[in-house]
């Protein structure tokens, strides 16, 4: 500011009258290390407003999801007012949490509706995902940024729901009705968070329920709702008290990776206990399997663990019918694709997906060269105890372990790499744009590309 | 009607006198407080546990009448105060370490005032002191309210009510209102002498207010969204108290940007020997007669020195005089020079030799030094460590 004086040097008065004082002892004081946040500040601005903001947001979902079970339950309701009654329900919710797309689910779910009643001839497989294909594009382009990156895994939910249907439909030409149809994409239970779950779950939600008595199911929601939480204080606060803000590159792009999965665990966990709540069986109520991802064997195992009915549904209608017509290699592709136009058309997740994609394939067909090689059970997917046809296994030697155990970490650096773009900058409310994406992976020097270029290298010239 | 005129000037002239004389006592009515940080050590007359400080005489002789106050209705805070006093302390000798000036302090005794007659002068190195202290009775009084240890701040959960933010998903329902207290009481406490009368008294009211300032500020919100695949379908919210370097850190950015500030223009007409001075409102000693309400007390706008430069804006530092130099011990004010500190021969900067010494020249020693080396972690949870005899070169200034 003011640059007239020489901030350092102090010479412009140098008289002064020389005068007795008692000269006093001074003080050593000894420098405190950089202070943390204690543990009560922790709770007090971090744990505390988190978990109460998120139970006082989250509380009218699971009033709702209440009222769904006891409809679905109630034996006095036919079964067409039962679907009415779950579109009412999947409206408010929608209207509560995310109005801004409730017109565009409603055209949606309309349009995929009447192009079921397409003939079979006009109409080839890649007419089913036109519509929903249109709408997240048309969303991308003329929502506003903040709105659409709100909306977007509502939107993608139902539009996963409407393919489905549309390939089961064309598969055993079998029409649902429309209340059962609108009933099953507004179903309030996973309309929010997900998962998706098929048609034929919803439509015998209200057959099992009354044969699918737990005595325990209570506990589950509880167990579920009370992980939920602890992944939200995690991804929260516990991550950036663990870890601090003037750590290694590493430890920080591990600490934002772990708070964006954690934070994906929450959303998951949230859905598990809705849909125990909402009265659909305990099998389909798995959704994540965090341990399975924290300590992961290989990134296949990741990515089939991170959601795992998207997955199923990956699987069925898109890997499956694609690895006809594409082989292999392009059914990967094709299916990392679809999954990356589901996302919305967006830069940053893309790039991850395919970067995924890309590693998964590698990654898989190298250890099951190396494992051919060696006879172990070094490949991707886990072998079964009592189905291993390898000689060599974890439990008679060490050096398989110690391969795995290898790999293990290798998906463990991959995943610091690819998830620690989704923090807390100011873009995440508007999606990641293309250029945060390359400035974060080129702090990191693109290493984890590099390795796996260096992995490709590896496995093409052993082939 | 002339000779009112002359009479008036003259009025003027003896009462800025006098206010030239009493300059050094009114520096120092309201920062005696600052020798609360020593109050309860050992060293002192009366030896005193903390829990005892209240009754502590030492502490009530450094405090004011309306401080004993709020000390009183406010139990608690005095720790706090002592608490924040003392991290103030340790902040401003490690920001200026490595400087002639490192923030030196004396052995408290009535009536003497902590860090020594340097803050008689209106200089950077004083308005430093002033913002870093009552930076830190506010970050120490927030911290204490989040700790509940101080009861007459408490979090009333149902008046936080935000305005409504445009994505409508989202309300704090934390505890936001500690920042506010601790701006606030130390605004009651750290304030008290200052009326903003003259000029000194303005630069001090300004710095104080550019340290709370800098605190509030680097209180923070932080966010994060959740939802399926990174999606913001729920986003939730925290605050994050700053830690006390950063505001260290950048109180010492201001310090070397420091403004110079002047009277403002109605003491200039004054000094024309123009006698027209009632409507001057806030300068001069009669403003004070007719009384500062508390409003404007922080209302006013300093005026810089040089007038090609911007005003001073609210977290500025602003200072009145040059800084004396402090190479060579001045026991006027209290300054000891740099005759035995530690230098860097390496450097080239005000740590280094050439310039901590002012050009004396300096020695240079080898001493062994006992050090803790070779730690290891035991599990769990002990850290054992060995001890190292290691050879060091130190520089003194002679």
């Amino acid at each position: 500011m003011d640059n007239v004086e020489i901030p350092i040097f102090y010479d412009d008065e140098p008289d002064f009258m020389e005068h007795d004082y008692l000269q006093d002892v001074e003080y050593e004081y000894e420098y405190e290390d950089v202070e943390r946040e204690t543990l009560f500040e922790l709770y007090q601005y971090c744990l505390r407003p988190t978990i109460y903001d998120t139970v006082l947001y989250l509380l009218p979902l699971f009033i709702s999801t209440i009222i769904f079970r006891l409809c679905a339950y109630s034996q006095h309701i036919s079964h067409k007012t039962f679907h009415i009654l779950s579109i009412l329900i999947g409206i408010c919710n929608i209207y509560r949490y995310v109005a801004e797309c409730l017109y565009t689910l409603l055209i949606l779910c309309t349009i995929s509706y009447v192009t079921l009643h397409i003939p079979k001839r006009y109409c080839k497989y890649v007419g089913i995902f036109l519509p929903s294909l249109f709408v997240i594009t048309y969303c991308e382009f003329s929502m506003p940024s903040i709105i659409w990156h709100k909306v977007r895994g509502v939107v993608m939910t139902v539009a996963m729901k409407t393919i489905s249907v549309g390939i089961d439909k064309f598969d055993t030409n079998d029409l649902p009705n429309i209340y059962a149809y609108m009933g099953y994409m507004f179903c309030s239970v996973t309309c929010l968070f997900g998962p998706w779950i098929s048609f034929k779950d919803y439509i015998s939600i209200r057959y099992v329920a009354n044969q699918f008595k737990d005595k325990w199911w209570i506990l589950y929601i509880i167990q579920y709702a009370l992980l939920s939480f602890l992944f939200l204080s995690i991804s929260n606060c516990w991550a950036q008290w663990i870890i601090n803000d003037t750590s290694w590159k590493w430890l920080l792009a591990y600490k934002d990776a772990l708070s964006f999965r954690m934070s994906h665990y929450f959303i998951s966990y949230i859905a598990s206990s809705l849909l125990l709540l909402g009265g659909f069986p305990f099998a389909l109520s798995t959704i994540v399997k965090p341990l399975q991802i924290e300590l992961p064997h290989s990134l296949v195992h990741v990515v089939i663990c991170w959601n795992v009915p998207m997955h199923f549904w990956l699987k069925t209608y898109i890997f499956r019918p694609s690895i006809k017509y594409l082989g292999k290699f392009g059914a990967v592709t094709m299916t990392y694709l679809t999954s990356a136009l589901l996302h919305g058309l967006n830069f940053q997740l893309a790039a991850v997906l395919l970067s995924l994609g890309f590693y998964t394939y590698i990654e898989f067909q190298l250890r099951s060269l190396l494992a051919n090689i060696f006879d172990a059970c070094i490949a991707s997917k886990k072998c079964i105890k009592a189905k291993c046809t390898h000689t060599y296994n974890t439990h008679n030697s060490w050096w398989v372990f110690l391969t795995n155990v290898m790999f293990s970490g290798l998906s463990i650096f991959h995943l610091a790499y690819l998830g620690l773009m989704f923090d807390t900058s100011e873009l995440q409310e508007t999606g990641y744009s293309y250029i945060h994406t390359i400035e974060k992976w080129s702090q990191l020097g693109f290493a984890s590309h590099w390795v796996v270029f260096a992995t490709y290298c590896i496995y093409f010239l052993m082939r | 009607m002339r000779l009112w005129v002359v009479i008036g000037a003259l009025a003027v002239a003896i009462n800025a006198s006098i206010a030239e004389i009493t300059r050094n006592k009114n520096r120092g009515r309201g920062s005696m407080w600052w020798g609360i940080a020593k109050a309860g050590e050992p060293n002192n007359f009366l030896p005193m546990s903390p829990a005892s400080l209240h009754m502590d005489p030492t502490v009530y002789a450094t405090l004011r009448r309306k401080q004993r106050r709020l000390a009183r209705e406010n139990p608690g805070v005095l720790m706090a105060v002592a608490r924040g006093a003392n991290q103030a302390i340790v902040e401003c000798q490690h920001q200026f370490r490595n400087r002639r000036w490192n923030c030196s302090t004396k052995n408290f005794l009535r009536g003497k005032n902590l860090f020594g007659r340097i803050v008689d002068r209106g200089c950077r190195e004083t308005a430093f002191i002033y913002a870093i202290t009552s930076a830190s009775v506010t970050h120490s009084i927030a911290r204490a309210c989040s700790e509940g240890s101080i009861q007459s701040c408490s979090c009333d959960y149902t008046h936080q009510s935000r305005p409504p933010s445009t994505t409508r998903d989202w309300e704090w329902g934390g505890c936001s209102d500690n920042i506010g207290y601790g701006f606030k009481f130390s605004r009651e406490f750290v304030d008290t002498g200052e009326r903003g009368r003259n000029l000194r008294e303005k630069m001090n009211l300004h710095n104080n207010e550019a340290g709370r300032a800098h605190v509030s500020s680097e209180m923070r919100q932080e966010c994060k969204c959740h939802g399926m695949s990174g999606s913001c379908t729920v986003k939730t919210c925290w605050m994050r108290l700053p830690n006390f370097r950063v505001v260290g850190d950048n109180l010492k950015d201001r310090f070397d940007g420091a403004s110079r500030v002047m009277v403002s223009n109605s003491d200039r007409v004054r000094g024309n020997g123009n006698a027209i001075v009632s409507n001057s409102a806030s300068n001069s000693v009669h403003g004070h007669r007719e009384g500062l309400g508390r409003r404007h007390r922080y209302n006013f706008q300093l005026k810089p020195y040089n007038p090609e430069h911007k005003p001073p804006g609210p977290k500025d530092l602003v200072y009145l005089e040059p800084s004396p130099p402090f190479c060579e011990k001045n026991p006027k004010l209290g300054i000891l020079g740099t005759h035995g500190r530690q230098c860097n021969d390496t450097s080239i900067g005000v740590d280094g030799c050439d310039l901590m010494c002012c050009g004396r020249g300096y020695k240079t020693q080898e001493v062994t030094v006992v050090e803790r080396c070779a730690c290891t972690f035991h599990w769990c949870c002990e850290v054992k460590c060995q001890l190292c005899r290691i050879k060091k070169t130190v520089h003194t200034c002679l």
